[in-house]
């Protein structure tokens, strides 16, 4: 194959980019989400659920859905406040956690 | 430091990483642009909208990438299919405009005039050689390749290329040197 047509086919002129990759570029689809962001949407959907069952259902979650009620009806004993408290402390710090792997990839 | 092909690949699927991809596209885009500028007759538009679908299939698709072969035999595989799919889409035949320019002349976008001949002169060719003969200078493909990815037998693929250079010849004779 080494004739002209074959020389002059071969010594191709380079196309410039010209913005082509960028264009490509902006039609790629949404990211996806990796598999970090998806284990740590399944913890903390895990986490809420498990608090929401221990809440509703164990003896230690009546006492707090006792000592929120008191506190909502203004007829709370100390007591009942420290263990809110303990509770909502416990809620943020989880959250606290959780959120930054959630939102960061 | 450039990372070769295989490492760019190995970060997208790994990470999704989008810069790594752009490095690819703007490794391989002229060598895929100019084989869908030779398939559409120098459609410079339809190439490029046809070259952007090939990418954006070759993203879709890398997971699939086992680099058995090179990146940018995969990739001219793919703006292949996209480029038929398209004929089978849209089967309006090219118009043959086969007037061959002056050899000394050059184009005023800094493309050589030979270039833009060839790519007319090509419009007249039979599909099968039209793309046999493109895919032969597009990666430096083989005979082999290029009958894996027409799926013809390679003894076809063969006398295609022969049959489109010999058309070729003819019809860009102004383009041969004179004999000394």
């Amino acid at each position: 194959m080494n004739d002209w047509l074959d020389e002059k086919m071969r010594d191709d002129v380079y196309i410039e980019d010209g913005g082509f990759a960028d264009r490509v570029l902006t039609r790629l689809p949404a990211p996806r989400r990796s598999r970090r962001r998806r284990r740590s949407t399944v913890l903390v959907l895990s986490s809420v659920l498990g608090a929401a069952l221990s809440l509703f259902v164990l003896p230690g979650g009546r006492a707090l859905t006792e000592a929120f009620r008191e506190v909502v009806t203004l007829s709370a004993d100390p007591s009942n406040v420290s263990i809110l408290s303990i509770a909502v402390l416990g809620l943020v710090v989880a959250g606290a956690v959780a959120l930054p792997r959630l939102i960061t990839r | 430091m450039d990372l070769d092909d295989a490492a760019l690949v190995a970060r997208v699927v790994a990470n999704d990483d989008r810069h790594a991809f752009s490095q690819l596209v703007r490794r391989h885009q002229s060598m895929v642009r100019g084989h869908l500028r030779r398939l559409t007759g120098g459609d410079e538009h339809l190439a490029d909208d046809l070259a952007q679908e090939a990418f954006l299939r070759g993203y879709r698709g890398i997971g699939g990438f086992r680099g058995q072969a090179k990146f940018s035999s995969w990739m001219v595989r793919i703006a292949t299919n996209v480029y038929l799919s398209h004929r089978r889409r849209h089967a309006v035949p090219y118009a043959c405009e086969t007037d061959i320019a002056d050899p000394t002349a050059e184009s005023a976008a800094g493309r050589s005039v030979f270039r833009h001949d060839l790519e007319r002169a090509m419009t007249t060719l039979p599909e099968t050689e039209r793309i046999a003969l493109s895919l032969a200078y597009a990666d430096d493909a083989t005979h082999e390749d290029i009958a894996s990815i027409m799926q013809m037998p390679v003894g076809t693929v063969k006398s295609a290329i022969l049959r489109a250079k010999e058309k070729l010849r003819k019809k860009l004779r102004a383009w041969a040197p004179v004999p000394s």
